[in-house]
């Protein structure tokens, strides 16, 4: 594990050196490159060509991006051969960061340490007679209160799990005494049952022996045709007493099953509470709580062989691999090797530190923090240590930000602080490859000059147009590798120098102003801009041009997130932003017209809305408002239509404007 | 004996004139709403022009207040019907008083010129 974090930020943050921007053709043509592990720049074709030059082969070299621990585009870490979903790194650098500003606490760990494992040894059921062990559940609830008292250490989860144990210790009271009703029921039904039988033997028996006399009764007068009865079973109604005890005994029944139920409910549902407590402490990487609410679950519910049942989802999803069976075990035993593994982090931090060597030290703490931010180790590294590595952390994000920008010069003074700090830093190939990156716009500039140079020379307006397109293709390749390049900017000085290139592109420049061609103007920005470098007025106009276009451009991506993120909605109102910028611009047409058929209510509302606005009525345009927010409740253009037409129609029926809110609370209002 | 007799009386007597005034305006309210159509809700949305003039019973429960000044306000209801449809009603100052979002609330109500629903009264329930 030889990767850290700030170096896929790191990576990431370059990445604007290495992938082209979509939208822009001119980049698209460049030659891919390949990711490489062998650290040399990696290329396609040719690789004396500087135009195949990129970042990242090297940086993933740099920091061993194959065995990095965590994954930021999808924030899992990678450890032990199993992947965690850690949260979103936003938060995670946050909390690293609060991490590391925050001075070790002051508790004693070691009387924590101590209560800790008292509490475990007395929620050691092994050998404990059953009558004993209620006695001991309820000794340990109380002792666990007393790790509250740590707050810094423990957080006042202690309290939470004494509470979730005494709920459970009290249900499972209940379902005991439910446990003895259930018998009692059981019994009285046997006795109704007993009883039930001797009072039908005593009736049949009775029933029998009327028969018999009757018989004999009939017999005696002489009737041959008298035959010997048997009372059928069934036949005769059963005794009033019968028909009472009858009634008790399915009365009986069904307490019995009522008691059965409701002890199966209260049982299931106090042991898949403790079970989510389990699972949430295992998700925040609370291994300590999560043991010692198992040890309770355990002792509880006698359950060492059960399965853990809620929070197997979550479980699954925080590990999410795909033999992974979720059990109490399984989750204990990787909480113990979680507790190891931080350990030896820790210890190997401390070694690099003390041998100067800050930047690994940094590095282990931070896998430690990913590991175990909750465990003593990471809790109580040294105050002073931290505040070097957030310092360290700060100019890494920094560094990030600037790679962001492409500030090439800005990157290096950023290594050069960090290696002030962190002499370990491995800034050697960083270095290289910005020097590469420097070379390689420098290189396109040479040959835009060149070839400027030669068409000045031949000095037909062919060559020179030639000229031009050529040079355009090469400033945005260079400006790619170094946007601030000064070369740049001293190379468009030149091109104006040449004059008669305003007199052919002004005209031209005009004409497309006029068909209102404005993205292919912004296509053509280079050209343009450094043709029209003198002329106020038309370069007023192409600013605006490029920042309009510009501007639905950015929107548009907007779009396109919010269509991957399935909110069709939000596109479409992005749109309108977009439309509202420039209505005729043909990508904005083409992506209404690919999303429309996802949107259709919404559209058809907002259509109607805005066309009974225009109306004047506003009661209805309100009214289309309304349901259209219904559909998509984060719609700025829905909140602002509700609230431009209410005040409409308040002003229409009462001849004065709405008041202004402010600071009202419009949920709660009286008239 | 007469003295012991006066309150069994008012014992009896004042729930019995409770019950009779809940009663009475039980039936007051239904008798006001119950000639009433239901608002059609659907058809507001739809063909609007068709209800201007008229006059419904609506049964609707307050989302939000959209707008208000000192002679009235637009409130936006949800319906209390299976769809839950959401209108926008003015309602005059002075039909009524302290109504919180979430009040569920009996109104008559008229449907105008311009296809506004106005708030001819308001019982609370």
């Amino acid at each position: 594990m030889k990767a850290s974090i700030p170096a896929v930020f790191f990576l990431l943050a370059l990445s604007p050196f290495v992938f082209a921007d979509d939208n822009n053709p001119q980049q698209q043509q460049q030659p891919q490159t390949q990711n490489n592990k062998t650290g040399n720049v990696s290329v396609k074709g040719n690789s004396q060509d500087p135009k195949n030059i990129s970042f990242d082969g090297g940086i993933e070299q740099i920091f061993d991006l194959e065995n990095d621990m965590l994954n930021p585009s999808d924030g899992t870490l990678r450890w032990k051969g199993k992947i965690f979903r850690i949260e979103d790194n936003v938060v995670f650098r946050e909390r690293f960061e609060h991490y590391l500003s925050t001075p070790a606490p002051t508790d004693d760990a070691a009387e924590y340490e101590k209560i800790y494992n008292e509490v475990s040894r007395m929620l050691d059921m092994r050998g404990v007679k059953t009558r004993d062990r209620n006695k001991r559940i309820l000794e340990a609830i109380d002792k666990v209160r007393e790790l509250a008292d740590f707050n810094d250490i423990d957080g006042g989860q202690s309290i939470n799990i004494a509470n979730v144990a005494y709920k459970a210790y009290l249900n499972s009271i209940s379902a005991n005494e439910l446990k003895l009703h259930y018998g009692a029921l059981q019994n009285s039904k046997e006795e109704l049952r007993n009883k039930l039988d001797a009072k039908e033997n005593s009736r049949r028996y009775k029933e029998k022996v009327d028969m018999g006399k009757a018989n004999f009764r009939e017999g005696s007068n002489g009737s041959k045709s008298a035959k010997i009865k048997n009372p059928s079973p069934g036949t005769v109604a059963p005794t009033l007493q019968q028909t009472y005890m009858l009634q008790d005994l399915v009365a009986t029944e069904a307490a019995m099953k009522a008691t059965k139920a409701e002890r199966f409910a209260l049982e299931k549902k106090s042991e898949l509470e403790f079970q989510s407590s389990i699972a949430q402490y295992t998700a925040e990487l609370r291994y300590r709580h999560a043991v010692l609410a198992q040890r309770f679950y355990n002792a509880i519910f006698s359950a060492n062989a059960r399965g853990q049942e809620i929070g197997k989802k979550e479980i699954k999803e925080y590990l999410p691999i795909s033999n992974f069976a979720a059990s109490i075990e399984t989750v204990e035993s990787m909480l113990n090797e979680a507790k190891g593994e931080t350990n030896k982090y820790i210890r190997s931090a401390e070694a690099f530190y003390n041998s100067g060597k800050k930047y690994h030290a940094f590095r282990q703490v931070l896998n430690a923090f990913v590991i175990g931010e909750h465990l003593d180790p990471v809790i109580f590294y040294p105050t002073e240590q931290k505040q070097e590595f957030l310092e360290l952390w700060l100019l890494c994000q920094e560094l990030a930000k600037e790679s962001e920008t492409r500030e090439l010069d800005a990157i290096e003074i950023s290594l050069g602080k960090i290696k002030q700090i962190a002499p370990d830093f491995p800034e050697a190939e960083v270095r290289g490859k910005l020097r590469a990156a420097k070379q390689a716009s420098s290189l396109e500039i040479m040959r835009a000059k060149a070839a400027f140079m030669m068409a000045a020379k031949q000095g037909s307006d062919e060559a020179m147009n030639e000229a031009i397109n050529s040079v355009q293709e090469t400033i945005l390749l260079a400006s790619k590798y170094w946007p601030q390049n000064p070369e740049i900017k001293e190379l468009l000085d030149d091109i104006l120098k040449q004059g008669n290139i305003l007199s052919k592109l002004a005209p031209e420049f005009d004409r497309m102003v006029e068909e209102d061609k404005k993205r292919e103007i912004f296509d053509r920005r280079i050209e343009f801009t450094a043709a029209l470098m003198g002329d106020a007025e038309r370069r007023e106009k192409l600013e605006k041009i490029i920042s309009e276009v510009a501007a639905v451009g950015m929107v548009l991506n907007q779009v396109q997130a919010q269509i991957a993120a399935r909110n069709e909605y939000l596109a479409w109102d992005l749109l309108a932003k977009a439309e509202a910028i420039n209505p005729e611009d043909s990508e904005v047409v083409m992506a209404k017209a690919r999303l429309v058929p996802l949107v259709a209510d919404y559209s058809r509302m907002l259509t109607k809305a805005a066309q009974e606005e225009e109306q004047k009525n506003f009661a209805l345009a309100l009214k289309h408002y309304l349901d259209a927010q219904k559909l998509n409740p984060a719609s700025e253009i829905c909140s602002q239509g509700i609230q431009r037409n209410a005040a409409a129609l308040l002003e229409a029926k009462t001849g004065t404007p709405k008041q202004s809110d402010g600071n009202a609370d419009e949920n709660d209002f009286d008239f | 004996m007469k003295k012991n007799l006066a309150p069994t009386i008012a014992a009896f007597a004042l729930p019995l004139i409770i019950i009779i005034g809940a009663s009475f305006l039980l039936i007051s309210r239904s008798s006001n709403n119950e000639n009433l159509p239901a608002f059609p809700a659907e058809k507001y949305s739809k063909n609007p022009l068709a209800l201007r003039g008229n006059t419904y019973s609506l049964n609707a429960a307050v989302e939000k207040q959209l707008a208000q000044n000192a002679n009235g306000r637009v409130l936006s209801v949800v319906v209390l019907s299976k769809d839950e449809a959401l209108l926008p009603v003015f309602v005059p100052a002075g039909k009524a008083s302290n109504i919180e979002v979430g009040q569920r609330m009996a109104m008559t109500v008229s449907v105008d010129e311009t296809s506004t629903i106005t708030v001819q009264s308001i019982q609370k329930f």
